[in-house]
């Protein structure tokens, strides 16, 4: 509700000032600051400074025709942000780690442990800042018009606390420029925000406190059939809650005239692990591909070298999470199973074999997905390993309603609209007279006020 | 998480994916000519008493925003008068000051009004209707399935 009333005034404020772009993006920065300050006002100074580094450092780099000069400061600005990062996001797991170590080498110390709280969305703005510093330095984007841009840059509401990752290069230019909204835009905006509040309030919200939540918090409590039915109902929660977010936030950018890049597309009909790095949060895949995985080497120094490079690139994958071993080993499942079909289609397959029939493709890595997913969600590998102890267990299911049930079947099914279902019928309720458009976006999101339960739990993606 | 792969092929662009280069770009020489006018002028202006000739870009854009807001007009609207009990709910959750207070007796009576009315109908049956779904077990699923199923003469199962 406050959210809503923040994006009326928001958009109504933002559009008087249409005529003046500069007075727009000020007024947006200063939106984008109240609420992240509605979260906790103190981290607010966390972004100034983040975004000023990012601002002074590509500015560096762009002024400087010094090769060795750009070098280090992209260097620099990588390690600050990384620095930053690490401190709040890593600062307890690391000494943990540190004193498990010195423990096991029997120096045994007092280590500094502080409860660092986690700034909301860090993980998604540092990337930002370092895709931008990165980017001038590689030429692949021009240095900011000004400090302005970059702060809205890496402020800008609808994608700071959960994404989906904006590259510079894709929002830079747009701030240069008015925004001019079309029918289609705004279309597409509204059906895609209460598209988004039906996945999460409803889908994610009743699996999360009817069968997932449950399930995980005490695993040995149940049988093979719940346990099956949580790891599947828990997929379907994640990719509801985040692609959720996502489409909000698209949805909301692209009413204030922005347009954001697409973040899921239907991830669990993937007939490999391949494939569904390509659909499921494509802007961190895209990010973790171009900033870490080719600069490794990518697929350039042989079969070897490319699984090493994918089970880095998936470890830290893991790691960027939450500083927990779970997260790793989920990074680690993946690299896996990712190195296995690199091996498997560049080593052993010839060519003249038969393909796997789609089916089975889809079948097999929606559940290796489903298996990492286990890890992913357990709070330790303890409530991990007797989670998939239990799945031995045979007994009669408990959770497992024809409401949840039909609510997981639901959450799979929506894989299997045609492509870009939600974009056709934008192009059609873009056409019709605006009562009426109006009309039916309020009935949709009134239907979904009706069904959805009190209380609705944060996204998932924010403790990321 | 390869380099050799391209994307895969989109079947229809999004037109939020739509490229840029089409939209008309405010220069800084035309925000200073804006600047650079008299207040009263830029004021009409605002106000919608264009001086100049708009473009055909800005034409079809101002009427895009005006279908927008519009459109948003009536979504809230609607809401606030079919979706009253929500803002009872929220106003509840606020906490105890001297506003809120305020807000939480406005939405009381906001909603009091409306249920007066009926209109918080709509909402109530779907709810209850959802409600009964949620709490259906698989016996009810079943039950319709064996009385349709039941043999002739068989007595009929108690619904």
């Amino acid at each position: 509700m406050i959210f809503g009333l923040f994006f009326l005034v928001t958009y109504a404020s933002t559009w008087s000032l249409n005529r003046e772009n500069e007075r727009r993006k000020q007024f947006l920065l200063l939106a984008s600051w109240v609420f992240y300050a509605w979260w906790d006002w103190r981290f607010v100074g966390l972004l100034i400074a983040s975004a000023l580094l990012n601002w002074f450092v590509a500015k560096q780099i762009g002024d400087s025709q010094n090769r060795t000069k750009r070098q280090f400061l992209v260097a620099l600005g990588v390690t600050i942000n990384l620095i930053i990062l690490g401190f709040f996001k890593y600062y307890g797991f690391f000494i943990e780690q540190a004193g498990e170590l010195l423990k096991l080498a029997g120096w045994e110390r007092d280590l500094p442990l502080m409860h660092v709280i986690l700034p909301i969305g860090i993980s998604f703005f540092t990337f930002q800042g370092m895709s931008y510093v990165i980017d001038v330095h590689r030429g692949k984007c021009p240095k900011a018009h000004s400090l302005l841009d970059v702060m809205l840059l890496m402020s800008f509401f609808p994608h700071l606390v959960a994404g989906p990752i904006v590259r510079a290069s894709d929002l830079l230019p747009q701030f240069a420029k008015a925004p001019k909204l079309s029918r289609e835009m705004a279309a597409h905006g509204l059906l895609l925000i209460a598209w988004g509040l039906f996945k999460k309030t409803v889908i994610a919200s009743e699996l999360a406190t009817g069968l997932v939540d449950p399930v995980f918090f005490d695993p040995t409590a149940y049988g093979a059939g719940d346990l099956i039915g949580a790891a599947y109902g828990y997929a379907v929660q994640i990719y509801c809650d985040f692609s959720a977010y996502s489409d909000i936030a698209i949805g909301v950018a692209a009413l204030l005239g922005y347009r954001f890049p697409r973040n899921f597309d239907q991830p669990y009909r993937s007939r490999s692990l391949q494939e569904f790095w390509r659909r499921w949060h494509m802007s961190l895949s895209n990010w973790l591909r171009d900033y870490l995985y080719v600069p490794l080497g990518g697929n350039r120094g042989g079969l070897v070298r490319t699984c090493i490079n994918l089970m880095i690139t998936m470890l830290l994958g893991g790691l960027w999470h939450g500083a927990s071993w779970t997260f790793i080993a989920w990074g680690a499942i993946h690299g896996t199973v990712l190195t296995i079909e690199r091996v498997w289609w560049s080593a052993i397959r010839k060519p003249d074999w038969p393909r796997l029939p789609t089916a089975w493709g889809v079948f097999i890595t929606f559940n290796v997905v489903c298996l990492a997913w286990i890890l992913f969600r357990s709070d330790s590998f303890a409530t991990a390993m007797a989670y998939l102890q239990g799945l031995g267990r045979l007994t009669a299911p408990t959770l497992l309603t024809p409401f949840i049930v039909t609510l997981i079947a639901g959450g799979l099914a929506m894989h299997w609209l045609p492509p870009r279902a939600i974009e056709r019928s934008a192009a059609w309720l873009c056409r019709i007279p605006s009562p009426a458009a109006g009309l039916i976006v309020g009935v949709l999101i009134l239907a979904v006020e009706a069904i959805r339960a009190p209380g609705v739990a944060p996204f998932i993606y924010f403790q990321f | 998480m390869s380099d050799d792969i391209t994307d895969p092929p989109e079947p229809d662009a999004s037109p939020l994916e739509a490229p840029l280069d089409d939209a008309p770009v405010a220069t800084p020489a035309a925000s200073q000519a804006w600047r650079d006018r008299p207040p009263m002028i830029r004021l009409a202006e605002a106000a919608g008493f264009a001086f100049g000739e708009p473009t055909d870009e800005d034409i079809i854009a101002d009427h895009a925003r005006r279908w927008t807001s519009r459109a948003i007009l009536v979504a809230t609207l609607l809401l606030a008068v079919l979706n009253s009990p929500s803002i009872q709910t929220w106003a509840t959750t606020l906490p105890p000051t001297w506003g809120s207070q305020t807000v939480d007796d406005l939405a009381e009576v906001w909603t009091s009004r409306l249920e007066q009315l009926g209109l918080d109908q709509p909402r109530t049956v779907v709810h209850d209707h959802y409600q009964a779904f949620q709490q259906m077990s698989w016996r009810d699923v079943v039950r319709p399935l064996r009385i349709r199923h039941a043999p002739a003469g068989a007595p009929q199962a108690h619904r």
